[in-house]
C-alpha cells in the first residue's frame, strides 16, 4: 500500500524535526513547511493526502496570530486538515472545527501539542482511515449512481421514442382506415376509436415506463444523500467518551436510518400480510359455513 | 406565533435568569420553548426544529445528546452553551455533531451573534417564516 503523504507545518524547526522524523517511522512521508507560504504552496499543489497545521505559523509569542488557521481556510478545502497549537483556546476550537460560509469547517481536528506525539497520531491515523472509508463509500455510490442514470435515462428515452412511434402508426391507422372505408360512415368512425383508443393506451404505457425511470434515479440520489448522512453521525457516535455511549449511539442511528428507509415498505408488507390473513380467514369462514 | 422563528432550548427550570435573558435577547428574531433532555429529542423529531440551543451545563452527556439530535435531525443547527467553556470540551462537542460552542454570557449577545449569522446563511426571512417545519 502506497504511503500516505502529510504536510507537516510548523514554525518551530525542533519540533518541525522532531515531529516529521516521528511520523516517519510511523509509515508517512513527510511534507515540512516552516512558514504559511510553504505550506500554501505545497496544499495548493495538492501533492498530499492532509495537512497538520500549527495555529501560530509566523510568531509564537503573538496571541493573535491564526495564520495556520488561515492557511487551512484559504487552501484545498478538500483536504482534511489537523491544526496544532501549543496554547489551545476554546475560540480558535470554535474557529477550526465550526462551519465556515461555504458550510464546511476549516479543519477536522484541534489538538494540543500538549497531549503529546501519540494523540496527533492517532489523530492523524482516524482521519485517513475515516477519509479513505468516506472516499470508497462515495466512490462506490456515486459509480452505482451514475449507472443506474444511465441505464433509467436509456430506458426513458427508449420509452419516449416508442411512444412516438406507436402515435405514429396510430395516425397512420387512422388515415389508412379512413382511406379504405370512405364507402362506409360506420366503419370509419369504429376504426377511428378503436385506433385511437389502443394508440393512447400504449402511448401512456410508455410513458409511464419513462416516470418510473426517472422515480428509480430520483431514489438513488436521496439514497446517496442518506448514506452519507448515516457515515457521518456514525462518525460522531465513534467520537463519544464511553464504550457503552458509542453502542447505545450507534444502534440508534442505525434504527433511525432504518425506519427511514424501510419503513414504508415493511408497513407495505405488514399491510399484504393482513391482508392475507383476513383473506385466509374469510376461506375459512365459508368453508365452515358450508359444512 | 406563526411567521415567527421557534427555538428550542434544552436547559432545566433551574436556569431560570439564563433563560430570561436569552429570551429577551433573542425576542427581536424569535421565541424560545424550553424543555428537558428526553422532551427535546421528542420535539426535534416530531415537531422538526431547526434550531436548538442546548444548556451543558445541565445535560449529563453533551455528545450523546447531540447524536442522538442529528440522528433524529441531521440539518439542525445546534449550539452547545456553557457557563465555564473549553478548548476539549468545545472539541468533543464539534465532533459529536455541535454547529456552535459559545459561552453563557450575562448579555447572550454571543448566541444572538451565532443565530443571528445562521438565519442568514440560510437565507430566511424572519418577519414571514417559521424557522421550523
Amino acid at each position: 500500500m502506497a504511503k500516505a503523504i502529510l504536510l507537516l507545518a510548523d514554525n518551530d524547526k525542533e519540533y518541525l524535526g522532531t515531529m516529521c522524523e516521528f511520523l516517519e517511522r510511523k509509515g508517512f512521508k513527510v511534507l515540512p513547511a516552516a512558514s504559511p507560504k510553504e505550506a500554501k504552496a505545497i496544499l495548493d499543489s495538492g501533492s498530499v493526502d492532509m495537512a497538520v497545521l500549527d495555529l501560530r505559523l509566523l510568531n509564537d509569542s503573538d496571541k493573535l496570530d491564526l495564520s495556520g488557521l488561515d492557511v487551512a481556510k484559504q487552501s484545498a478545502v478538500h483536504i482534511p486538515k489537523i491544526i496544532l497549537t501549543r496554547w489551545p483556546k476554546y475560540e480558535d476550537v470554535r474557529e477550526a472545527l465550526g462551519t465556515q460560509l461555504n458550510g464546511v469547517p476549516p479543519a477536522v481536528n484541534f489538538i494540543a501539542k500538549q497531549e503529546g506525539s501519540e494523540a496527533l497520531l492517532t489523530a492523524i491515523t482516524r482521519t485517513l482511515n475515516l477519509d479513505t472509508k468516506y472516499r470508497e463509500v462515495s466512490d462506490h455510490l456515486v459509480a452505482k449512481v451514475s449507472q443506474d442514470h444511465v441505464d433509467a435515462r436509456r430506458q426513458a428515452t427508449m420509452s419516449y421514442f416508442l411512444s412516438s412511434g406507436v402515435a405514429l402508426i396510430g395516425i397512420a391507422i387512422i388515415f389508412l382506415g379512413s382511406y379504405k372505408t370512405t364507402s362506409n360512415l360506420l366503419e370509419v368512425a369504429v376504426t377511428n376509436t378503436l385506433a385511437v383508443i389502443i394508440t393512447g393506451a400504449v402511448v401512456r404505457l410508455f410513458f409511464k415506463r419513462a416516470d418510473v425511470a426517472n422515480d428509480r434515479v430520483d431514489q438513488r440520489y436521496r439514497a446517496l444523500i442518506q448514506s452519507q448522512w448515516m457515515d457521518k453521525l456514525m462518525a460522531a457516535c465513534e467520537e463519544l467518551s464511553l464504550e457503552d455511549n458509542k453502542e447505545k449511539c450507534k444502534q440508534r442511528v442505525i434504527e433511525t436510518a432504518a425506519n427511514l428507509w424501510f419503513g414504508p415498505e415493511r408497513e407495505y408488507r405488514q399491510k399484504r400480510e393482513r391482508k392475507w390473513e383476513k383473506a385466509n380467514n374469510s376461506d375459512e369462514e365459508m368453508r365452515a359455513d358450508s359444512r | 406565533m406563526s411567521g415567527r422563528i421557534e427555538f428550542l432550548v434544552i436547559s432545566s427550570s433551574r436556569e431560570h435568569h439564563w433563560y430570561e435573558t436569552l429570551r429577551k435577547t433573542l425576542a427581536p428574531v424569535g421565541t424560545l420553548r424550553i424543555e428537558t433532555e428526553e422532551e427535546a429529542v421528542k420535539l426535534v423529531m416530531s415537531v422538526g426544529y431547526d434550531l436548538v440551543i442546548v444548556d451543558a451545563t445541565v445535560v449529563d452527556n453533551v455528545p450523546l445528546l447531540l447524536a442522538r439530535i442529528r440522528a433524529q435531525r441531521p440539518s439542525a443547527y445546534v449550539v452547545v452553551a456553557t457557563a465555564n467553556p473549553s478548548w476539549d470540551k468545545a472539541r468533543q462537542a464539534f465532533q459529536a455533531g455541535a454547529s456552535d460552542y459559545v459561552s453563557k454570557s450575562f448579555d447572550a449577545t454571543e448566541i444572538l451573534a451565532v443565530v443571528s449569522a445562521e438565519i442568514k446563511r440560510r437565507g430566511l426571512d424572519v418577519s414571514h417564516k417559521p424557522f421550523r417545519r
